[in-house]
């Protein structure tokens, strides 16, 4: 149990340190497959942690799908797939990327202003003269690489230097693909693995496109959990 | 153009007489894969129609991503198809099938009793026999999706017997065993075919599928009781959603 980390001094809720550490522990692989987890007899013990505090610690990666429960043998790490909120991340991404805050789990493999390429680039309505900005993505999820994206943004339409407000309607389509090699290897995935490709194309109240972009999630032990569309 | 039929006797309007036309010839491949459409006009003057009609009909297409328009080059198919909301409402996606002119059908392939050691991860820990019943749904003998219900025996007797071809599985569920007030899990992944899903959906092995898992449990103690699992083929689906509101738009500083 060296694993857990309690520092009662901290203003972090206990049960919050207690999930942060057995998280880790997953992650960094020190907590392998089917590990079985302490009881909650043995972590009241060992760190004085009240039944109720471990149970919400439990209850939080039940619910992150980091962990199973066997009726009357235990608690125990949840093999390989790993599920996420594909909704709850994808729909502030563009934004995020607008905010210009890269943060630590998205990598930035380009950023650059070109010229419109019809050839190369979406079908943006623009002319040859114009600007865009091209930006490549690695996205992290919480254990392995969740998504890359291409994101298109013709300059013309950002007048008001960094960030601005504006109406917008996006439209997003999602498509099962296998997936091209090169993104395959990006995500350390076994080649023609199955994917999802999500084109999504944002429109202001003109309806002009002033954002483009195509993300590929893999799906090699990865699925998406679909409670957004809960009624 | 012989896929196209239009009625101007009827109240359909014209518009989407035309859209679900291409629609269907797309779905029953009669359109292949990044094939040209005709062009506005030759619609137009071989239907004698209006130009905003044609467009009407292109522009929804072009939404629902089922063709795409290359500039100064044509409309092209894209070969996925629209059927959106399909990860909840089969109601829904039937009617939509009908909406383009096919017949759906509903039929069960096979029903046997899974040993804990056959069952997907998730039903092992239960140490429970389960019944598999496969369904497969078709629209106008196209394979459309597969559905895998899993059902543990004990709580559930009879239902092999029970389940029929046009069953609703929550409502039988519900008026037979009682079992309401529940929960439900979904998450979707993406597969790739094996051999016996190819030959079932009338795919090539190793074709993309949307997989859907929808796990209902008891909402008091989360016991697990129903286990669903259904996949779509890739060439034929496709998730639509459109999101509305102000938000905060901007590219880098140099």
């Amino acid at each position: 149990m060296e694993y857990i980390k309690i520092d009662k001094n901290l203003s972090i809720p206990l049960h919050i340190q207690l999930a942060r550490s057995i998280r880790i522990a997953i992650q960094d692989g020190i907590l392998q497959t089917n590990a079985k987890l302490p009881t909650e007899d043995e972590l009241g013990q060992k760190y004085e942690l009240s039944r109720p505090v471990v149970r919400q610690a439990y209850k939080q990666l039940l619910e992150e799908r980091l962990i199973y429960r066997l009726k009357a043998k235990g608690t125990f790490v949840l093999p390989k797939e790993e599920h996420f909120n594909l909704l709850k991340i994808l729909f502030p991404l563009t934004e995020k990327i607008s905010y210009n805050e890269v943060s630590e789990n998205i990598e930035e493999l380009e950023h650059q202003l070109k010229m419109f390429d019809p050839k190369t680039m979406p079908n943006l309505g623009l002319n040859k003269e114009d600007k865009v900005y091209h930006t490549k993505r690695l996205y992290y999820g919480e254990r392995r690489t969740m998504f890359y994206i291409e994101i298109f943004q013709p300059i013309k339409y950002y007048p008001k230097s960094i960030e601005q407000k504006i109406n917008s309607q996006i439209h997003r389509t999602i498509h099962v693909v296998k997936l091209e090699d090169d993104i395959c290897k990006l995500f350390n995935i076994p080649d023609s693995s199955a994917g999802f490709k999500i084109t999504s194309i944002t429109t202001n109240q003109e309806n002009i496109v002033i954002e483009h972009s195509v993300a590929y999630v893999q799906g090699y032990n990865v699925s998406i959990i679909l409670d957004y569309f809960k009624h | 153009m012989n896929y196209i039929h239009l009625n101007k006797f009827i109240t359909t309007p014209l518009y989407l007489q035309l859209k679900n036309s291409i629609k269907n010839a797309i779905l029953t491949g009669e359109l292949k894969d990044k094939e040209r459409l005709p062009t506005e006009e030759s619609i137009c003057s071989v239907f004698n129609i209006s130009r905003p009609v044609v467009r009407q009909a292109y522009n929804e297409l072009i939404k629902e991503g089922l063709i795409n328009r290359v500039q100064g080059k044509g409309t092209f198919v894209q070969k996925r198809l629209m059927i959106s909301n399909l990860m909840y409402t089969v109601k829904g996606y039937m009617s939509e099938v009908e909406d383009v002119g096919l017949v759906p059908t509903s039929t069960i392939i096979s029903k046997e009793i899974l040993k804990t050691e056959s069952l997907p991860f998730e039903l092992q820990t239960l140490n429970e026999d389960f019944y598999l019943i496969k369904r497969i749904r078709k629209g106008s003998d196209i394979p459309l999706f597969l559905e895998y219900f899993y059902l543990p025996v004990k709580k559930f007797m009879n239902f092999e017997n029970l389940f029929s071809d046009n069953s609703g599985f929550t409502n039988l569920l519900k008026n037979s065993y009682g079992y309401d007030g529940f929960e439900i899990k979904t998450s979707m992944s993406a597969v790739i075919a094996d051999e016996i899903l190819a030959e079932l959906l009338e795919i090539n092995i190793d074709d993309p599928i949307f997989k859907f898992v929808v796990i209902s449990q008891k909402r008091e103690n989360e016991e697990l009781y129903a286990y669903k699992v259904s996949y779509f083929p890739g060439d034929k689906h496709q998730i639509v959603i459109i999101e509305k509101g102000e938000k905060f738009y901007g590219i880098h500083k140099d």
